[in-house]
């Protein structure tokens, strides 16, 4: 193995979870020792009523490209690959890899005695068609571009396969986390048209058992799993599309888990019922909210006005009034907690009076008494396009209006439905700037995102961005295997982002999920909560769903 | 009558021809693709992968082309399938249909009890104070905001009395219940809904109602009936309701494309999976095949519905000729 | 003898009624119509205000009604909140009510294929959900307070052609419509001296009601995001912002709500007050 082990960060100790919370966490924890040390095992039985809202569109993996689907899939399916609690990458249905010298070839040692849910064993063969599906042209999968490199996968034998790249390609490792499907069920299927899509088998811990259009889906516990039999029985997906109603139901204890609003977090559950019933978390998650400027815009393509409106935006108070100080200021594009993210970079102080310096050395000044700054006789006015259904960018949208009309620029707002949103704006390119959100992948791979080539119609560096270093940076990273090689790379990529702001970074907002307190054995990890869903477990005396 | 009938029945298949041609237009010119997926960039999501499923979603040919071969299959009574979840379109429309007409029927049913009574009384008692104290009472229904009684209504009678559901149709044990055990479930589940529609629909019936019989109250005939010496209350429920009434079947007809429609904002708070949040959902993804399906069988049943109420309002007011 | 007094002292009584509802509605209609008119000199804040330090406090003395998720202060965002909400409401209706009553009249008054026509028109038109249309609309409008006002009007006019139309059918069968074509009076003085007010007793019930709706359908369209755009107050878009913090901050839903209820009581009870003298005279 090449892989360089990264030390475990200390991000759980960084961690900001409640006081009280914590009390209750660590004495359930240290009860669970007790009771491990004594040689009781933790109860089998009840299930856990999973609220969301969104449903799952599919449950064929490589087609499935929502969260709800990744959810459901994620329990029912297995990766060769997995990210562990300290976002390390560790093996799945892999049992170990090599990656050999030149990087270009991965030969993957696949765990034995794995089975299907309906018995059949699982072998190098389901790896294989996995692949071939997801290069089909013929199916609609939205991940073939991950493996575009490869250049060929031969199956040694029933427990051993080689991948071999057509350039040395670190994120490859990663995407084998890519959920494997059963070659014996689906080999004569039209994967784009398969009844499987509502009734799929697996290797994961938990084996589908109903799915209730509009209503739930239901799983059971696969008592064959390979890590061990998880403890709760039962996992249902309850959909329930409206967030108040959602709430109401937790209160009423319809529903044991659910993600919580930074109001709710704060306001809402902090009374006796909650503390007695539930158990809340909070850890950064995997995603960043920013302002990305059109650089093609002859206003934003000067640095110093980039850097003045850096100045003039308080993050601080946008995640105190949005996010209710559940978040972190986002200095870059990486996850705070992950090896790639340069603590280095410092973000900018709030500080109008250099963000007005800025301006002016820029040759924008106020000339005929407005407010408003102008240049060459026109108005710095510019419009921000935004997505429709998330209040938390509405409101950081107008807190940004208001402190730039402090600068002397005028910001206007559009609130456009999503997919109106990417065909007219984004992918027309179409605006002046546009406040979004990333969602972050666990490898740090950005090349979609920066690179200069990644310009067209369609795709991701849509605010036009173009710098050569970067471009060969992330050239580079892609290259590289050793993680503390690639670290460099990236760290290099956050400064040189940071300082030419082709976004304005903003805030990582908070994960705060809400568990039912009668769930013991969680643990929390860099990555959150849910890693070691397995070892969940509820004591006999208080299970809820007794079958 | 009956040649009039075969008429609009002929006359009706241009018009859904009309309709289909005028819905598959806008929904293909509106911004948005089905390829735009989701609500959030996933940058895995590759360009190459996006132009490869708008090739297998044939959406790369002209869009004459895309409607014949829509129409083709249409005349086969085949509706598609979904781009969202390759289920065929009919399916994910039977599974809901019921849910929405039977919670449509209910409440509908629950104002025709509750409104026409309040509007005639109203209208006999006009000006009394029992009279204001009615118009006060439907127009809260009418003007409360949905979600806002809803969610009321879920915290208290269903958080914090414990007596009914908060949301959805079934409880989560529901396949092990009987059979009676089912329907006092689903009963039970559909209290609020059912409440929370009617109550904001009452205005409209009860008003209308009330209006119709104060002016029939003043008409000729009505006074002819009580010079005749006619009981007060035969005057009122056997001449005057009767054609009081009349209207009201047109604002029924009215009533249809609603009731296998739903409603998007109450389906979502009440969790209900019915129409008003299928379409919703499938616009939101331009889910074409589905949007589609759902209009064209709405407006047939619109249609039929329309044709249905002027039939039923000439076959009671002889005053309507139908040619 | 008897009977003729009882029927005196009934219409003194309707008369009192009325005139009772009719004034509290009229009154309701200037108040906010006033307040909508001089909303700075009312405002004690700048609407836009944002202070982070205030976040979702509830009703007191520096601030009315509350403040919103911004530390807005909510009384002057509903003051000017009713400036486009009742704007968004006569607009539209207005709107809605010259396209319906000009068709329904002429689909009812002409008949034959101008009917044919007409009605087949308001049959596609209802076939589409209003959602369905809103969201076409808007696809090539994109939103605006004049787009929202337009795009209401153009899709809910259907009700009033058809009641228009329904009343006419009957009303132009009478005897008093006949006299008038004897002495050779035009189709439009016919149309427009005599056929729409007889007409518009049940139309004026539909308009009132129309204008409360117009102000639920802009909330609803902010609902689904296609609204008022930010940071211009409505009651529709309090309201719904009020919505997601409701368990924290019940003054963010009940002064829009009661607002909204109000606004529309008022408009109704003033219709109805109107709908009794036309019918009258």
């Amino acid at each position: 193995m090449l892989l360089t082990r990264q030390s475990r960060n200390n991000s759980i100790r960084e961690m900001n979870m409640a006081k009280r919370v914590k009390a209750v966490f660590s004495k359930a924890a240290f009860l669970f020792f007790m009771l491990v040390l004594l040689g009781f095992r933790p109860d089998y039985g009840d299930a856990i009523v999973v609220g969301s809202i969104g449903e799952p569109r599919t449950l064929v993996p490589i087609l499935a490209s929502d969260s709800a689907s990744g959810t459901i899939c994620g329990m029912v399916f297995n990766g060769l690959v997995k990210y562990d609690k300290d976002l390390k990458l560790v093996g799945d249905l892999a049992e170990r890899w090599e990656v050999s010298e030149d990087g270009l070839e991965i030969t993957f040692y696949l765990r034995k005695g794995v089975t299907w849910h309906d018995g059949e064993s699982f072998t190098a063969k389901d790896v294989e068609f996995t692949y071939k599906s997801l290069i089909d042209p013929d199916v609609r999968t939205a991940y073939s571009g991950d493996f575009k490199m490869v250049k060929s996968l031969e199956v040694i034998d029933d427990y051993r396969l080689k991948v071999v790249y057509k350039e040395a390609f670190s994120p490859g490792l990663s995407s084998w986390g890519m959920n494997i499907m059963p070659e014996h069920l689906l080999k004569s299927e039209d994967l784009n048209n398969s009844k499987f899509a509502r009734s799929p088998i697996g290797t994961g811990q938990y084996k589908f058992r109903l799915w209730k259009t509009g209503e739930r889906v239901e799983l059971e516990s696969n008592h064959d799993y390979f890590e061990g039999r998880p403890y709760v029985d039962r996992y249902i997906y309850r959909i329930i599309p409206d967030q108040a109603t959602l709430f109401l139901e937790l209160r009423a204890e319809g529903v044991d888990y659910i993600g919580l609003t930074p109001l709710q977090f704060t306001r809402q559950t902090e009374s006796r019922f909650f503390k007695d019933n539930f158990q809340k978390f909070n850890f950064p998650s995997f995603g960043y909210t920013y302002m990305g400027y059109n650089l093609n815009d002859a206003r934003f393509k000067d640095l110093t006005v980039r850097q003045a409106i850096n100045y003039a935006i308080d993050k601080d108070e946008i995640i105190r009034g949005v996010l209710l100080g559940l978040g972190r200021v986002a200095t870059g594009p990486f996850f705070p907690e992950s090896w790639a993210y340069n603590k280095e970079v410092k973000a900018a102080e709030y500080d109008p009076d250099k963000a007005r310096l800025l301006l002016e050395k820029a040759g924008w000044s106020d000339e005929d008494g407005d407010g408003i700054l102008e240049k060459d006789g026109a108005k710095f006015s510019f419009t921000v396009v935004t997505n429709q259904g998330n209040e938390q960018r509405r409101m950081t949208a107008e807190i940004i209006q208001r402190r730039l009309k402090e600068v002397g620029i005028e910001l206007k707002i559009k609130i456009i439905e999503w997919s109106a949103f990417v065909s007219e704006f984004i992918d027309k390119r179409r605006f002046d700037a546009v406040l979004l959100g990333w969602g972050l992948g666990q490898d740090p791979d950005m090349y979609d995102i920066w690179h200069s080539s990644k310009t067209k119609q369609g795709e991701f560096n849509f605010v036009g961005y173009s710098n050569s270093e970067v471009d060969e940076l992330l050239l580079a990273g892609r290259r590289t295997f050793d993680q503390q090689a690639r670290a460099r790379i990236y760290h290099r990529v956050h400064a040189i982002l940071y300082r030419d702001q082709p976004y304005l970074f903003l805030y990582v907002p908070d994960s705060l999920p809400i568990i039912h307190s009668r769930f013991k054995g969680i643990e929390v990890g860099a990555a959150g909560i849910g890693h070691n869903f397995i070892e969940w477990h509820v004591p006999k005396s208080e299970q809820k769903y007794i079958r | 009558m009956f040649r009039y009938i075969f008429r609009r029945i002929i006359g009706l298949v241009p018009l859904l021809l009309g309709i289909t041609i005028i819905t598959f237009a806008v929904i293909h010119l509106a911004p948005g693709k089905p390829t735009d997926m989701e609500t959030q960039f996933n940058p895995k999501v590759s360009l190459e992968a996006r132009e490869r499923i708008a090739h297998l979603y044939g959406l790369d040919k002209p869009l004459h082309i895309q409607y014949k071969d829509w129409m083709a299959r249409l005349v086969r009574l085949d509706f598609g399938t979904s781009f969202v979840d390759a289920r065929p379109v009919i399916d994910k429309i039977k599974e809901r249909i019921p849910i929405t007409l039977g919670i449509s029927l209910a409440s509908i049913i629950l104002i025709l009890l509750i409104g026409v009574p309040i509007g005639v009384s109203s209208a006999v008692r006009q000006g009394s104070f029992y009279d204001r104290g009615m118009t006060v009472f439907v127009f809260v229904g009418f003007a409360i905001p949905t979600f806002w009684l809803s969610l009321i209504l879920m915290d208290l009678v269903g958080v914090r009395w414990g007596l009914l559901p908060v949301s959805g149709i079934k409880s989560l044990e529901f396949e092990k219940f009987g059979m009676l055990e089912k329907i006092i479930d689903v009963a039970r589940h559909l209290v609020l809904p059912v409440f929370v529609s009617a109550f904001g629909s009452l205005a409209g019936i009860s008003r209308y109602m009330r209006s119709n019989m104060v002016h029939v109250l003043k008409q000729d005939y009505i006074r002819t009936a009580r010079a005749k010496g006619l009981k007060e209350k035969d005057v009122i429920y056997k001449h005057a309701l009767r054609n009081a009434l009349l209207p009201v079947v047109t604002i029924l007809g009215l009533a249809v494309p609603g009731l296998i429609g739903g409603s998007v904002i109450f389906e979502s708070i009440f969790s209900i999976p019915g129409m008003g949040r299928l379409f919703y959902e499938s616009v939101m993804a331009r889910d074409y095949p589905v949007i589609m399906g759902v209009l064209v069988i709405g407006a047939a049943l619109t249609l039929l519905g329309n044709l249905l109420a002027d039939v039923s309002y000439a076959a009671v007011d002889p005053r309507i000729k139908l040619e | 003898m008897k009977r003729n007094r009882n029927n005196m002292r009934y219409s003194l009584k309707i008369w009192n009624g009325v005139n009772k509802l009719m004034l509290f509605g009229a009154l309701v209609v200037i108040f906010f119509a006033m307040v909508a008119l001089f909303a700075p000199l009312i405002a004690p804040y700048d609407p836009g205000r944002i202070d982070i330090e205030n976040i979702l406090t509830g009703p007191s003395p520096s601030h009315l009604l509350g403040t919103d998720s911004l530390g807005r202060d909510l009384f002057s965002r509903m003051v000017y909140g009713a400036r486009i909400s009742l704007m968004v409401g006569l607009i539209a209706v207005g709107i809605a009510a010259v396209i319906g009553i000009f068709l329904g009249a002429m689909a009812g008054y002409y008949g034959k294929w101008v009917d044919v026509l007409i009605m087949r028109f308001v049959d596609i038109m209802l076939c589409f959900p209003t959602f369905f249309l809103i969201l076409a609309v808007i696809a090539l409008l994109e939103p605006s307070i004049v787009n929202i006002m337009i795009i209401i009007g153009v899709t809910s006019w259907m009700g009033v052609a058809r009641l228009i139309r329904a009343e006419i059918l009957s009303l132009k069968e009478r005897d008093f419509i006949y006299a008038e074509k004897a002495i050779g009076a035009s189709d439009f003085r016919i149309i427009v001296r005599h056929l729409i007010p007889n007409a518009m007793a049940p139309v004026l019930v539909n308009i009132t009601l129309g204008i409360a709706a117009a102000i639920l359908v802009e909330s609803s369209l902010s609902f689904l995001g296609i609204g008022v755009q930010p940071p211009t107050p409505s009651w529709g878009n309090i309201l719904t912002e009020g919505k997601s913090v409701m368990g924290a901050a019940w003054w963010m839903v009940v002064f829009p709500g009661v607002a909204i209820f109000i606004t529309v009581l008022g408009y109704n009870l003033l219709g109805e007050g109107i709908r009794e003298k036309l019918t009258r005279s």
